[in-house]
């Protein structure tokens, strides 16, 4: 799946060193460019009123729009949109009081806070999910549960886990429908003033109405540990019947609840992980596609050194369990999402110790079978369990989030925001000032910030081959292969798209950046025009005149190739003359002032290029460039901006000639180049660029791996498929 | 010289402000931000000087932002003024929310003096509303903390404000009547978001302690005990504020 990982923070708050942890997601299912999120992020004006974050393109960048009421920053805060509605709708501790508030806002970026809907005293982590009804009774009403913990029922029947509901929350005056529902009927925890259930209160909603919820059903309190169970609920109609969520009876006891596991060791919530206090961990969710199967994580322990993350299955809609399917010990903040495809993501935050400092390591690993029998893990951080300004304990919260919204997955999590790609190993793109070579974070004024806390999104795509095509009228044409192997019905005419026509187009390149489809024609002219394809099928309304982006005219262009690098797009064009130049198209859609000649930060000319092609790899840009008297040339665009400074004869390390190469196509895989070059007799021949820096010691042959031979081969591209 | 309305609107507005620059208006309808609404009648401003502003937003000068103009009010292209503003959106520039405007571009310092004035009276209004509401104000050291025994009954949270006590030798009174025996304060130790900007006692710290009993400000009520506190960031000043808070409750050295 294709990755994007952002750091929340907007540029415009360059200087900001606050503890933005504990952080949310919300995306509109209906327009899920549109997302909100939250973290522990302060009004830096100081008005009142605390932000949320704000993006309308996907999670590339990100607003604060100081919308949330009780103070200039909230506690504990999650948010999500109505299913259909576009309403936000959110649940916060508010700061100044510290009550619980359950809000609403019909379109999350126009300034004004959000309505409180519920205010109440004595009330912890209230966590939001909502739907609407897509059909027969309720139809179109906004659905809202808001799992918490009401200390209100800690002195009379201990019964704290509770959620809030509304049937129908989009419109109605305050409190708009929503009422408590205890969920606990067995005997709690005593505390010694009273008895209780654990913080987390966590529900998850399918659309055919099923609702299940899940809690820490206190059972013993005590130091270091708690014992507990960990409780799933179930209403099979929305909440709305005369005795919610008591669809699922424990054989145990014959009361609502079925005890996953019982009388399990939690860590007191004074306990750290490193520098994170945990004793609170819990995430369900039920499948898109089925609501008889449904995912649940925790984690238990007697101590910080054996706190383990455990994910189970039901597939018959709670009533009996797996096994662990998947467990992790040391870690935190897990969360589930389920695609509608059925795949599960399992986002988490582990605590690794190290003779060279701890970190704090955060991955989503993403199982096909549900079984997490051989999950794709990503590791989308790794940075020092160190937390820069803020020098306290908890810098990343109790909780992070995941979810899914077709075959996507969307997460946040906060984490220590030292701009080093070595802490983020595949890639992340920063919007606040950084400076990646010296690792510094650098204020408005280029002044240097000291490290903190920052909120992380990120976003898991399915990587839909793409494939750009140029007619011999100089049309342009693209058409899609989608992950399940069927193609686009008919080619989609790019052209059409766009206002402007540049003209005839001869070459093109093409690279996925940070999900979105980057195209670079050429024109019979020599122009050089972009145009993408964002990740909801639509285009750029016109072609950019790159050249006009750029202070210097290297002359007509021939060729072309790009790549996506750490979150940018690289281009590298040849000229008529057989010169090579580069230039770079930043996130936020400026391009490097000017195009770099290429040859000119080397030291060697092997001749005119007369092709070219480029992939990323391990945040560098890799070129490879044939002359025209057939030779293969390279070289590397470090991560710093410099150049390896001559280009590499390739034929050179290699023990055989195949001779004189006419086109060529490269991609980064993994940590390597791998390039394949077509000869002038139509040859196909292929070799790699190690890690180290070594090649392959021979060009091989692809022709000779093949049973057939299609005949002679005039152009070549590739990539990598992953 | 702003007059004397002038001065009186100032102090208002730098009150309701957070952002207070000399700014000069470029265009019209427009806006530095995608996520602006086309039709919110903004104005693109360069932020020439700063007057206020918090330290996130540091280099702000010398850039362009959104002003959504104050109700009812208008903006001309090459109009300069200073604009005391409120947030609205943070992003790859700024949108602000115009709270009130002041065309005295050439005067910057003066109306630098009068926000600062504005400010410190501020300040000085919010700690005399601590110290009004102080049960008891002292001079002095803690001695020792430890942990408040007997522990709290009632609900466990990680909310919970763990509370501790300190004991203070008190060198001075400066409000109110010490109970007899030692002087034992309420703090929190804990970095919850709740309680992290609360004052963190330590044995040796010396200052002017403004207690609250039994507060009732912040945390949930179940988690709350009784006795004397010091809760919000005010309410622990350093030694050398003594002669102020003598000033402002009356009293001379």
């Amino acid at each position: 799946m294709a990755l994007l990982l952002v750091n929340m923070i907007p540029n415009s708050l360059s200087g900001e060193t606050g503890r933005d942890s504990e952080c949310n997601v919300a995306v509109d299912p209906v327009r899920p460019l549109n997302i909100a999120a939250s973290a522990f992020t302060l009004d830096p004006m100081l008005s009142g009123n605390a932000p949320i974050f704000v993006s309308l393109d996907g999670g590339r960048t990100w607003t604060l729009n100081v919308v949330l009421p009780g103070g200039n920053k909230t506690g504990d805060t999650t948010l999500r949109f109505g299913g259909t509605s576009s309403v936000l709708y959110g649940g916060i501790l508010r700061s100044d009081n510290s009550n619980l508030n359950i809000l609403r806002k019909a379109n999350f970026n126009l300034p004004g806070l959000m309505t409180v809907l519920v205010d109440r005293a004595n009330d912890d982590q209230p966590w939001v999910e909502a739907a609407t009804v897509a059909s027969g009774p309720g139809a179109g009403a906004d659905r809202v549960y808001i799992g918490n913990n009401d200390f209100t029922e800690a002195g009379t029947t201990g019964h704290t886990a509770t959620i809030d509901d509304s049937l129908n929350a989009a419109t109605a005056a305050p409190p708009a429908g929503f009422g408590p529902v205890r969920l606990e009927p067995r005997a709690t925890a005593a505390t010694g003033g009273g008895s209780q259930d654990g913080p987390s209160v966590r529900t998850t909603i399918h659309a055919d109405g099923t609702v299940y919820g899940a809690y820490f059903g206190w059972r013993t309190f005590a130091s270091p540990a708690n014992t507990s169970d960990v409780v799933v609920v179930r209403d099979d109609s929305w909440g709305s019947g005369a005795n919610p969520f008591q669809a699922l009876v424990d054989p145990g006891d014959s009361l609502s609840g079925l005890r996953v596991v019982r009388g399990v060791s939690i860590p007191a919530l004074s306990t750290l992980l490193g520098t994170q206090r945990i004793g609170s961990q819990l995430s369900i969710a039920v499948d898109p596609s089925n609501s008889s199967t449904v995912y649940l994580a925790w984690a238990d322990g007697t101590s910080a050194a054996n706190y383990t993350i455990r994910v189970r299955r039901s597939t018959n809609r709670g009533v009996t369990w797996s096994a662990d399917l998947q467990t992790v010990v040391s870690a935190t903040n897990p969360a589930l999402a389920v695609t509608s495809q059925g795949r599960v993501g399992f986002l988490y935050q582990q605590w690794v110790a190290s003779g060279a400092g701890n970190r704090w390591q955060t991955h989503v690993e993403i199982s096909d079978d549900g079984l997490f029998a051989s999950p794709a893990d990503t590791m989308l951080a790794n940075v020092p369990d160190a937390n820069g300004f803020y020098t306290g304990v908890n810098p990343i919260g109790d909780y992070s989030c995941l979810l899914a919204v077709g075959t996507t997955f969307y997460g946040v999590f906060s984490a220590n925001n030292t701009p080093d790609l070595a802490n983020f190993p595949n890639g992340v793109i920063y919007q606040r000032n950084a400076d990646f070579v010296a690792h510094q974070l650098k204020d408005l004024s280029n002044s240097f910030v000291a490290t903190s806390i920052d909120p992380f999104y990120f976003r898991l795509t399915e990587s839909a081959f793409q494939v750009v095509g140029l007619t011999e009228d100089g049309g342009m044409w693209h058409t899609i292969r989608r992950p399940d192997g069927s193609w686009q019905s008919s080619f989609g005419d790019v052209k059409a798209q766009e206002s402007n026509d540049p003209g005839e187009f001869e070459a093109v390149g093409s690279a996925g950046v940070n999900g979105e489809l980057h195209v670079v024609g050429l024109t019979e002219h020599g122009g050089m025009w972009h145009t993408l394809r964002h990740e909801d099928g639509s285009w750029q309304p016109s072609f950019g005149d790159v050249k006009a982006q750029e202070s210097n005219d290297p002359g007509e262009f021939k060729a072309v190739s790009c790549a996506g690098v750490s979150g940018e797009l690289h281009v590298v064009g040849l000229t008529e003359e057989g010169g090579m130049w580069h230039t770079i198209r930043h996130p936020n859609g400026s391009w490097q002032p000017a195009f770099g000649d290429v040859k000119a930060q080397e030291s060697n000319d092997p001749g005119e290029f007369s092709s070219v092609g480029c992939g990323g790899v391990d945040h560098e840009l890799q070129v490879v460039g044939l002359t025209d008297d057939g030779g293969m040339w390279h070289t590397i665009r470090h991560a710093n901006g410099s150049w390896q400074p001559f280009f590499g004869d390739v034929k050179a390390q290699e023990s055989n000639d195949p001779g004189e190469f006419s086109a060529v196509g490269c991609a980064g895989v993994g940590a390597q180049l791998e390039v394949v070059g077509v000869t002038e007799h139509g040859g196909m021949w292929h070799t790699i660029r190690h890690a180290n820096g070594s090649w392959q010691p021979f060009f091989g042959d692809v022709k000779a791996q093949e049973s057939n031979d299609p005949g002679e081969f005039t152009a070549v591209a590739c990539a990598d498929a992953d | 010289m702003a007059t004397a309305r002038d001065r009186s609107a100032l102090r208002d507005w730098a009150g309701q402000s957070g952002f207070i620059f000399r700014g000069t208006v470029r265009r019209e309808n427009a806006a530095t931000m995608a996520s602006v609404p086309a039709e919110a009648g903004t104005a693109v401003v360069l932020v020439d000087e700063v007057v206020k502003a918090p330290q996130a937003l540091s280099g702000i000068a010398g850039r362009e932002i959104t002003l959504l103009p104050a109700d009812g009010s208008s903006m001309k292209a090459g109009q300069s003024a200073v604009f005391f503003t409120r947030s609205w959106l943070y992003g790859e520039s700024l949108a602000v929310v115009e709270v009130g405007r002041l065309d005295l571009a050439a005067q910057v310092d003066e109306v630098r003096a009068l926000v600062d004035e504005a400010e410190s009276g501020r300040a000085d209004e919010r700690f005399l509303d601590r110290l009004s509401r102080a049960e008891l104000v002292v001079a002095g050291t803690v001695r020792e903390t430890r942990p408040r025994q007997p522990a709290r009954p009632g609900p466990v949270s990680e909310h919970d404000p763990e509370w501790w006590e300190a004991v203070l030798d008190v060198d001075s009174v400066e409000k109110g009547q010490p109970p007899a025996g030692p002087l034992t304060v309420l703090f929190s130790p804990s970095t919850d978001e709740f309680w992290i900007d609360s004052p963190k006692l330590v044995p040796g710290l010396q200052g002017v302690f403004v207690l609250q009993r039994d507060q009732e400000e912040r945390g949930f009520p179940a988690l709350r005990v009784l006795g004397l506190t010091a809760l919000h960031p005010l309410d622990v000043q350093p030694r050398q504020a003594l002669e102020r808070v003598r000033t402002m409750l009356g009293r001379r050295s």
